[in-house]
């Protein structure tokens, strides 16, 4: 049984249908991403998780207990990372992780061992005891990060948590998520970087206006076994488009030579880049175009969410 | 209660806030001390205006006018200066300096000695029927004080009568005014043997109070409660910073109901508002010397059910207003008015009656009411005290019945 079960989630807010029968589940210690443009209910899913927005229909459970009950012991083992910083600037990192602290009950050296523990988890040591206020931007993430961690919760929601930080900073909190599943704590993790999905999670799934697109593992979903061909061509791409017309895409390198991209469509029917490979190539013979040499190059996470979720703007 | 652990973080925040507390306790002083300055001087002030100004011409200049004069100058209420000549009276009236002339005209003593007693007696039918004109005496009045030449007049006549009557009497009738003066002197001397027998104790003086001083009798408790209600704003902005700094969204998701969020939140307001008010009434004492009443432990449930009545209407616009410019819009603009509407601002008692009863659906009011029993009046009234005591509990129920319906579903 997953630690996380979503199953048939529906949330509308009047007439808007925020998320549409989605179900998913996370194991324990599995990093699962998800991800989906901006409005594509990520954001309401993870609300309905944190139980701060109660279902229209659809059933959440973590570890057994359903989500927007209020029960304590459900709060105890959630924790959870939200995309904007949830701190007080006016408190020093140790007295935001104290209070936190105590909110989740913690008290005395418990609550001293833990508040240690996550400062160096995060590696704020030396500013333990300055003022929010005068952090960086990552230092801010991390603390973000460390506050939803105080209280050793079971199942982690992290929302974009790197979110304009430097590079340092986003390795440091990705090995510490790796960290925290390897303790076999299960963790939802939503971004718009997919390098850093691709580097941390297991399985994926991709979401937009509210539905699930896709779910499975990386490799099941970038079809690593298959490739597009790259032909490099001897001509400029003007008269490569004229040539290939709607066959395939043309990409310029410079000078006269360009690229022709042979393109597999996720899970396409076997045969059919085949024969379009052939086609492309009778064309070019056709045109008396030589190829200088081929390439392929395997399937990337942005360009499977491009191919799913389109490149219009999502500015919602 | 995880409450406390919401209420010591935000008494942290606050005491760190040092625009909040200086907006909170020394701007309250710094106003009240301004407003004292310049309100105690304006009472002093209004003690000198009290008195009439009245200039005198004295063209008579007999023993029979200066007697006049003396009795008028016994007056307390005039403040008379003599001029030589009625010209100089004139201009000084017309620059304000003074608000009644009276001139007394050279026919005076001539007019007087032209009397025959009847005519003291029955005024309105002898010689005396045109009064002052009679007598050869003038007055004329500002437009300040235009109806003031009417009571003057009134008042010159009635000491003219008093000064001249004996000596009428005298000179028409010898006889009857011996008897006359016998008896009166028999009569004055029996009341003074039986004003010594049954004398009343000697009244103890209370120690005086200037005019300046008890100004803040008012003062003091107006702006307190006027002060004490701008917890409204803080408290609003307080809960939208929570909700800015995402902070809210932690506190919602954490193992903490809405009940001990909302106790949590209020608290270090109340506790602020509470020792808000009683450094004001400390300063208030020590700087202005103003008195804190028969009863000053009575202060204490009154300064803490009006806090909690401010406290509660604060927690009631947090959950309404979603951002800072609709704290500055609203929540500013609502306690201003409700200041205006209790006599925060301007008494009461100085506005129209249904002005009056209008101020009293707000909390200020009841509050007001009750500082005033405790702190100006001879005799408080324990009972309309309990009782404002109580309504300012009713408006504190009433807004935190709100304040938790809303909190309930705050986001």
């Amino acid at each position: 049984m997953s630690l996380l079960e979503v199953s048939h989630l529906r949330k509308t807010y009047g007439s808007t249908v925020a998320v549409d029968d989605l179900s998913f589940g996370v194991d324990v210690g599995e990093v699962f991403g998800l991800l989906g443009p901006n409005g594509a209910g990520k954001s309401t899913t993870m609300m309905v998780l944190a139980g701060l927005r109660h279902a229209d229909s659809g059933t959440v459970t973590i570890a057994g207990y359903s989500a927007g009950t209020g029960r304590h012991e459900l709060q105890m083992m959630l924790g959870v990372v939200p995309q904007d910083l949830a701190i007080y600037p006016d408190l020093t990192a140790a007295e935001n992780l104290r209070f936190f602290g105590k909110i989740y009950r913690l008290r005395g050296a418990d609550l001293e061992r833990r508040v240690g523990q996550v400062i160096e988890l995060i590696g704020l040591e030396p500013y333990a005891n300055q003022y929010v206020r005068s952090y960086s931007g990552g230092m801010k993430r991390r603390l973000n990060f460390g506050v939803a961690l105080l209280h050793d919760p079971k199942f982690v929601i992290l929302d974009e948590p790197t979110v304009g930080i430097d590079p340092q900073s986003r390795t440091h909190l990705l090995e510490c998520v790796q960290q925290l599943a390897s303790r076999g704590v299960g963790v939802i993790y939503a971004s718009h970087y997919m390098e850093e999905v691709e580097a941390i999670c297991r399985r994926v799934a991709i979401i937009d206006h509210g539905r699930l697109l896709v779910c499975g593992t990386l490799d099941e979903l970038l079809d690593k076994a298959h490739s597009d061909v790259y032909l490099r061509v001897a001509a400029s791409a003007e008269v490569l488009k004229r040539t290939m017309a709607e066959e395939a895409d043309v990409v310029p390198i410079g000078g006269d030579e360009s690229y022709v991209v042979v393109k597999r469509e996720l899970h396409a029917a076997p045969g059919v880049i085949t024969s379009r490979l052939a086609s492309v190539l009778a064309a070019l013979s056709t045109a008396g175009l030589e190829v200088v040499s081929t390439e392929t190059r395997e399937h990337d996470l942005e360009r499977l969410f491009l191919e799913l979720t389109g490149r219009t703007l999502r500015d919602a | 209660m995880n409450a406390w652990q919401i209420t010591e973080k935000d008494l942290r925040l606050l005491l760190r806030d040092r625009r909040t507390l200086f907006v909170l306790i020394a701007l309250p002083m710094l106003f009240i001390t301004i407003l004292g300055f310049s309100a105690g001087q304006m009472f002093v002030e209004k003690e000198k205006s009290k008195k009439v100004r009245l200039g005198v011409v004295n063209y008579d200049a007999s023993e029979l006018s200066e007697k006049l004069l003396g009795e008028v100058g016994k007056l307390d209420a005039l403040e008379i200066s003599e001029f030589t000549d009625r010209q100089q009276a004139l201009e000084l009236l017309s620059d304000g300096k003074i608000e009644v002339f009276v001139v007394i005209g050279s026919h005076y003593h001539q007019r007087v000695e032209e009397l025959d007693f009847s005519e003291v007696i029955y005024l309105e039918s002898g010689k005396l029927a045109g009064k002052l004109h009679s007598l050869d005496i003038e007055v004329q009045a500002g437009a300040f004080l235009a109806n003031a030449a009417e009571i003057v007049e009134e008042l010159m006549f009635s000491f003219a009568v008093k000064t001249i009557a004996p000596g009428v009497l005298q000179r028409t009738d010898p006889k009857l005014a011996e008897r006359f003066f016998l008896k009166v002197n028999e009569l004055r001397a029996k009341r003074l043997k039986e004003s010594d027998e049954s004398a009343p104790p000697p009244r103890v003086a209370l120690p005086a109070k200037s005019r300046s001083d008890i100004i803040y009798q008012f003062l003091v408790p107006s702006y307190t409660v006027m002060f004490v209600f701008f917890i409204v704003n803080f408290m609003s902005r307080s809960l939208i910073g929570e909700r800015d700094m995402g902070t809210l969204y932690r506190l919602l998701i954490a193992p903490l109901n809405r009940t001990e969020l909302m106790i949590g939140k209020t608290i270090p307001f109340l506790l602020i508002s509470v020792v808000q008010t009683f450094l004001l009434f400390l300063a208030g004492r020590v700087l202005f010397h103003m008195s804190w009443g028969a009863h000053p432990w009575l202060l204490l449930p009154v300064m803490l059910c009006t806090s909690l009545a401010a406290t509660a209407l604060g927690l009631m616009v947090a959950t309404a207003v979603k951002t800072e410019s609709q704290v500055t819009a609203y929540a500013n603009f609502l306690v201003l008015t409700m200041a205006a509407l209790s006599g925060c601002l301007m008494p009461r008692s100085w506005q129209p009656a249904v002005m009056q009863r209008v101020g009293l659906g707000t909390p200020h009011a009841w509050a007001l009411i009750a500082y005033d029993q405790l702190l100006n009046r001879e005799i408080t009234n324990l009972h309309t005290v309990w009782s404002c005591c109580g309504v300012l509990l009713a408006f504190a129920a009433a807004f935190l019945i709100v304040a938790w319906l809303r909190f309930r579903t705050l986001e």
